[in-house]
């Protein structure tokens, strides 16, 4: 038995065309794949980007957020500024209004009653006028146990008199001292012609507001101008006591 | 613009200034009452909004028209706020017996009044 020589070439060929085809196919599959990488890295690329541009965004976005926060946080100070100003200025403009309109001393007596009761929140309080024989302060005005005591003040005697010497408003917190929650004298024309004191606050009251302190200013320097007149129509009367 | 309309009752005139200049925003109209008496009349005429009301007045004080307030079917469901100078738990107590809405304690300021508006007019705070 012969073997042909072609045989094991032939056979080879046969291996080499089958290998051929294989790596052919394997060619395609790699194109295959480096298409897809080529893809796929493109697509991170550009997700890359979107993400370096939402990061971006937000990085913006919390800044404006931030930016609004802090805007949000002055216009709410501001806001409470601007109620204060309003409670302020209200009660100033009544205060005001009801001393410069009142027609005779004794409806101004009642206009200062009323801004010491209801604006200010005073439970016991006094209004003294000066009496040019005696130079001592007489009351003409007054509510609550404590007032009723001190019909009259002398400069120099007792703790009032020595805040009427003193001639200077003085505001003490509830509790505080011993001294009445507030001395105000009454002055007209740069001499001393009065003076109102609170003995003490409502309970509810805990402290005086910056608005108290004006609304006294105001008291001193306006009952003042009405309470001389008020002086000559009540002199020799009885005080007057309020409800 | 649908104005609302706010009785005001108070026997002091400095108060009710007070309350007029807080309230003088352009969204109120405003009507004024000095005691119990004249606060009912005025609400069965004038069907407010609101009643913010003093306690302690001449003639008839705010518990007692608060109370006949109430009694009355037309003036019934108007929310009363009772503004006063008397602000112990008992006096709160008495109010609320008396049947009002809100108790406010002198001296109030801005941000009570608008707070009170909003919560029984639904109003924004402006």
């Amino acid at each position: 038995m012969t073997v042909s020589p072609t045989r094991p070439a032939a056979s080879a060929d046969l291996a080499c065309d089958c290998l051929g085809g294989q790596i052919d196919d394997l060619r395609k599959e790699l194109e295959h794949a480096r298409a897809q990488v080529e893809r796929q890295e493109m697509a991170i690329v550009e997700l890359r980007a979107k993400l370096e541009d939402s990061q971006e965004r937000q990085n913006k976005l919390q800044d404006q957020l931030h930016s609004v926060e802090g805007e949000n946080q002055r216009l709410g100070e501001r806001f409470h500024l601007l109620e204060d100003q309003v409670t302020k200025i209200s009660y100033l403009f009544a205060a005001s209004r009801q001393l410069l309109e009142s027609p005779d001393p004794s409806t101004m007596i009642s206009a200062i009653t009323e801004i010491v009761i209801n604006s200010i929140g005073s439970e016991e309080f006094a209004l003294y006028v000066l009496d040019d024989a005696s130079a001592e302060l007489r009351q003409i005005a007054a509510m609550g146990p404590q007032a009723h005591r001190w019909k009259a003040l002398k400069p120099g005697e007792d703790p009032l008199g020595c805040l009427l010497t003193r001639g200077e408003m003085a505001l003490t917190e509830p509790g505080e001292t011993e001294q009445p929650a507030a001395f105000v004298p009454l002055r007209h024309e740069g001499r001393l012609a009065g003076a109102l004191v609170v003995f003490r606050l409502l309970p509810h009251k805990m402290a005086f507001r910056p608005v108290d302190r004006e609304l006294f200013e105001l008291l001193g320097t306006h009952a003042a101008r009405a309470l001389c007149p008020a002086r000559l129509h009540e002199k020799g009367t009885a005080a007057k006591a309020c409800p | 613009m649908d104005r609302k309309k706010v009785l005001l009752v108070d026997d002091s005139n400095t108060v009710l200034l007070v309350e007029r200049t807080m309230f003088d925003d352009g969204r109120f109209r405003i009507v004024t009452a000095k005691n119990g008496k004249e606060a009912i009349e005025t609400a069965a005429r004038e069907h407010p909004d609101i009643i913010f009301m003093d306690v302690v007045m001449p003639i008839m004080d705010g518990l007692e028209a608060c109370r006949a307030l109430r009694a009355r079917p037309e003036t019934r469901p108007i929310p009363i706020v009772m503004v006063t100078t008397r602000g112990a738990p008992q006096d709160v107590e008495a109010g609320f017996a008396a049947g009002c809405d809100a108790y406010i304690a002198k001296p109030f300021n801005h941000a009570e009044l608008m707070d009170k508006l909003g919560r029984y007019l639904g109003l924004e705070h402006p």
